[in-house]
């Protein structure tokens, strides 16, 4: 069965505006935005249940079908999406226009709490960071 | 019953409000004869012992430890009290209105920056709100909140802190000194001390023997401010010779200082939740100046004691501070301090002291007792 991917949830959650995206890793307390062109890919990704319905639901457009590897790794890292199991979801038209995945670290302070906790960013509580 | 309550490292019951609110927690949950098991998140192995232990409730303090350790404490099949220290969201959308953020940006990138993040951590926090079994947060205000964003939600106030009384040395013997407590990890008192300092100490110093500031300080922003006029500070450390910093202290020397202090002071300009300093000098029996933000969640119970808000006078501008703290001042005023003393210590004894906590602690709790 090939592979695909979902959204790493629990762990991960985001909030959808008309001009952007912000996802949390709950886990790892990094945030990030993704603009309104990236929020489509987004949606098309967690919607798609195949790389094959991914790419269609862009018309095939070839900068998408060459940039799907490079946004998938993005994501993966940060454990935003997981593997998955192929279905046969398909999502709505959309024209690929460029993905980028903003970072940002600046609420570990608050989420990492007063002491520095010490829990795997990747494993969660309770596996030690190395 | 087996009560564990998870904190994301030592709990300091010296330390920072939320350390002391847990601390409080625990030490009532012990009085009323649960057990409690104290999961410190730091500590490798701690959720395999909790699991052994089998606890009837986990209690968990604060909104990272809640929304990362979700997944794995869901399963031991207990219920799970997310105990809020505040509406973290609010506070920080109230530091983005204020336009505090880092210096090396411009106001408006501070404020997008500021509001990028309030939105981020409303992310987490519906995540707890909507996942635990039940939320505790210190004031009705952030209950209505909570309520109102997710009506499903299963939100209720809990009296944060139990404040024991200490009497006042007695305003004959009061040395003409303010206190601020607090330290600097909380991005609220590190605005208000330097508002203080920059504005309105400078105003008032005259008045008092002195300012004392108990708790950590090391940030440049604020020392920054007590070192000696250079040429490229020609201000620094003008009026401000009568401020002393004495460090974090033990709570004996810290009553010391607060009891035979004339005047306490919370200048918080934005913040969240219940402010502990300010319960704090009122059970000392200190007047106390206050910012609107330093007597969230306390109206309408003063309300009906005072008039007001019991032992405080609510100064929210620059103006209003140095009235307030010229009259505070003022021996004349003494049937007035007095009034004040003893107003706010009253109120303290009947909303946050040991009994009135614990009996709300058993008001939560009992639910599950019955059960186990």
């Amino acid at each position: 069965m090939s592979t695909w991917f979902r959204l790493n949830s629990p762990a991960v959650v985001f909030d959808a505006s008309a001009d952007d995206t912000v996802i949390i890793n709950l886990v790892s307390g990094r945030y990030f935005r993704l603009n309104a062109a990236s929020s489509l890919a987004w949606n098309a990704l967690l919607a798609s249940g195949s790389r094959a319905a991914f790419a269609a639901s862009a018309g095939n457009a070839p900068e998408l079908v060459a940039s799907v590897d490079s946004m998938i790794g993005a994501l993966t890292a940060e454990n935003l999406i997981v593997p998955a199991g192929e279905t046969a979801a398909e999502a709505a038209s959309w024209a690929f226009a460029g993905f980028s995945l903003e970072s940002f670290s600046d609420l570990e302070d608050i989420l990492g709490l007063d002491p520095i906790h010490e829990a795997d960013p990747d494993k969660g509580w309770p596996a030690a960071r190395d | 019953m087996r009560v564990a309550v998870c904190e994301a490292g030592p709990i300091d019951a010296l330390g920072d409000a939320g350390s002391r609110s847990v601390s409080d927690l625990i030490e009532a949950t012990r009085t009323l004869g649960h057990e409690v098991l104290v999961v410190n998140e730091s500590e490798v192995g701690a959720l395999e012992a909790l699991a052994i232990w089998a606890p009837v409730v986990v209690v968990v303090s604060r909104p990272g430890l809640f929304s990362r350790a979700y997944s794995a404490l869901s399963r031991l099949g207990a219920p799970l009290i997310y105990f809020a220290h505040d509406i973290h969201e609010l506070r920080m959308a109230e530091k983005g209105r204020l336009g505090v953020g880092d210096i090396s940006l411009t106001h408006g990138a501070s404020t997008a920056l500021n509001a990028q993040r309030a939105r981020a951590m409303r992310l987490v926090e519906d995540f707890c709100f909507t996942h635990a079994d039940l939320t505790l947060l210190p004031t009705e205000e952030e209950v209505r909140e909570v309520k109102a964003r997710h009506p499903a939600a299963n939100v209720e106030r809990l009296t944060w802190f139990a404040l024991d009384t200490v009497a006042h040395a007695g305003l004959a013997e009061t040395a003409r000194r303010a206190v601020f407590i607090g330290g600097e990890r909380h991005e609220p008192n590190r605005d208000g001390v330097e508002w203080l300092l920059t504005d309105i100490w400078p105003r008032v110093s005259s008045a008092f023997t002195e300012l004392v500031i108990i708790g950590d300080w090391t940030v440049p922003t604020i020392t920054s401010l007590m070192e000696p006029a250079s040429s490229a500070h020609p201000d620094a450390g003008t009026n401000l010779a009568n401020v002393r910093f004495t460090g974090r202290l033990p709570a004996a020397e810290v009553d010391v200082i607060m009891r035979t202090a004339l005047v306490g002071l919370s200048p918080l300009r934005y913040g969240a939740g219940q402010k502990r300093k300010t319960l704090d000098y009122l059970a000392h029996g200190l007047p106390t100046v206050s910012t609107s933000f330093g007597v969230q969640g306390h109206t309408q119970v003063e309300d009906a004691i005072d008039g007001s808000f019991a032992g405080v006078r609510v100064a929210d501008t620059l103006a209003d501070w140095v009235v307030a703290l010229r009259e505070i001042a003022d021996h004349a005023n003494a049937h007035e301090w007095m009034r004040m003393s003893n107003a706010g210590k009253a109120f303290v004894e009947s909303e946050y002291g040991p009994m009135p906590h614990r009996l709300a602690v058993q008001q939560i709790f009992s639910r599950w007792n019955e059960r186990s």
